[in-house]
């Protein structure tokens, strides 16, 4: 899911930096011809002397300042022509801005905010640049205006912010849809996730018994069954006398002292290995990677753990022992059924040789 | 240009800062003195960092005087204004800051500061001009 999302948010940025930036050149693109238009008409108007005639004649600045009046649409903020004099200073020519508090006169100062300027003056070609460290710019285009192969001034204008303002707010639409479908995703994830969860602990609920919280048969089958080594050990384990022991003392001590006894099994069960409530005082555990001799150890210390003190209960106390039998040599490629028979033959053997030992399947 | 380092500023902020740095530099003191009366020159004044600048209710013991658009020359100091055309006509503005098309610009007359004996230091000194 956060691979997905990063995927996502990325690709989603990459996309709405291309559009803005195609956005932008078509704004670019569409400025660019009136200005080359514009051009025309001084170049015609001052016969090619163009810096000479706008210096000498005020009238003729009027005159040209009317004509950037009128190109200068609701997207152009500033609109102005520049010069530079010998020392390398700018200075203002003209000035589309009426507003005499706010206008630049003939002669004021220019700042020049980056080289781009200088660029246009030397190259003699337009040149575009983006404000990215001041929030009163955006775009500026520089448009050469050229005479006798020179730069002799600078059609400068400042593309409004509110154009921009306005891209980003269009864009901002689709980026909220994006950003509502990737919550809605996140959202169907975490649903997905928690649903997970909870269906595998109702899952794994069916497999314990609730006595003594162990395995149940149903383990065995499902799971156990589906995920055997190529060799393991099945150990039929039966409490030696339970039924007496019910008889004696009540069912309620029965079920303490199964559960005592599954208790005392789960200290010696590794991970790998399944201690499973086979039957109602039978319990079958399965390992894997136990030599016969290590099997038959694994056993004894089980069997002598349960003997090793009494099991108490509400003031009674009873010494229980298990009979156990191993089958150490069960195969995978052998009938299940089978391999457990071998254990349960053993555990008979237990039984009828005394019962609290441990025997080994043929 | 150096204003531009400082990313997300407010109009005031820069204003501040442009303003350190004009004073500054045509001072070598450990103290700079400055006296307005102009409310909005007051408020920019308070964002100065520059542990040097500091402001004088006494005009006769700045160093220098800002000056707003409507207000008249104070005690024949050195002054700084803020309006392209007040800086053209006010023969003791030395230096003017001012927004042109969103630009900030800087100017500094050469006569003027060598009347009252200043001089522009450091990165600013390219703002200095001649021609008034």
């Amino acid at each position: 899911m956060i691979s997905f999302s990063f995927v996502s948010y990325t690709e989603y940025k990459h996309t709405l930096k291309e559009t803005t930036k195609k956005l932008n050149e078509k704004v670019i693109l569409f400025h660019f011809e009136t200005f080359s238009a514009l051009n025309k008409i001084y170049e015609k108007d001052t016969n090619k002397h163009f810096l000479e005639a706008v210096k000498k004649s005020r009238k003729l600045r009027e005159s040209f300042e009317d004509m950037l009046r009128l190109i200068r649409i609701s997207t152009i903020q500033n609109l102005f022509v520049i010069a530079k004099d010998k020392e390398n200073n700018f200075y203002f020519l003209l000035d589309s801005d009426q507003n005499s508090k706010t206008r630049s006169n003939f002669m004021e100062p220019f700042e020049p905010l980056g080289n781009f300027w200088n660029d246009c003056y030397k190259y003699k070609k337009f040149q575009i640049f983006h404000h990215h460290n001041t929030k009163n710019l955006w775009i500026t285009i520089a448009y050469p205006i050229i005479e006798n192969n020179q730069t002799v001034a600078i059609i400068g204008a400042d593309i409004s912010r509110s154009l921009y303002a306005n891209i980003q707010s269009n864009l901002g639409d689709f980026s909220n849809f994006f950003l509502w479908i990737l919550l809605l995703s996140a959202l169907w994830f975490v649903i997905l996730y928690v649903l997970t969860l909870y269906f595998r602990k109702k899952a794994y609920e069916g497999y314990i018994d609730p006595l003594t919280q162990v395995y149940n048969r149903k383990y065995l089958y499902d799971i156990v069954l589906k995920k055997l080594s190529r060799n393991y050990q099945l150990f039929m384990l039966d409490i030696d006398f339970f039924k007496q022991v019910n008889d004696a003392y009540g069912h309620d001590t029965g079920d303490f002292v199964l559960q005592e006894v599954a208790r005392r099994m789960q200290r010696f069960m590794r991970s790998e290995d399944s201690l499973i409530r086979y039957g109602g005082e039978e319990f079958l555990i399965y390992t894997r990677d136990l030599t016969p001799q290590k099997a038959l150890e694994f056993a004894e210390r089980i069997r002598g753990n349960i003997q090793s003190s009494p099991i108490v209960f509400n003031e009674i106390s009873c010494h229980v022992t298990v009979s156990i039998g191993v089958n150490p040599y069960a195969e995978k490629e052998k009938p299940f059924q089978e391999m457990l028979k071998k254990a349960d033959e053993a555990l008979y053997e237990a039984k009828i040789s005394g019962r609290d030992c441990v025997r080994l399947s043929k | 240009m150096f204003f531009f380092s400082n990313l997300g500023a407010s109009d005031i902020e820069w204003e501040s800062l442009i303003l350190e740095k004009m004073l500054t530099s045509m001072s070598s003191r450990n103290k700079v003195l400055i006296y307005t009366k102009s409310i909005k020159m007051k408020k920019i004044v308070e964002y100065l960092t520059d542990a040097r600048v500091r402001v004088t209710k006494n005009c006769k013991r700045a160093d220098f005087v800002l000056l707003e658009e409507d207000e008249k020359e104070l005690c024949n100091k050195p002054e700084i204004v803020f309006n392209y055309r007040i800086y053209l006509h006010n023969q003791n503005a030395v230096g003017v800051f001012f927004w042109q098309k969103g630009r900030p610009t800087i100017r500094f007359s050469l006569k003027r500061l060598e009347h009252f004996n200043l001089q522009v230091r450091g990165e600013l000194s390219k703002f200095v001009s001649s021609n008034q």
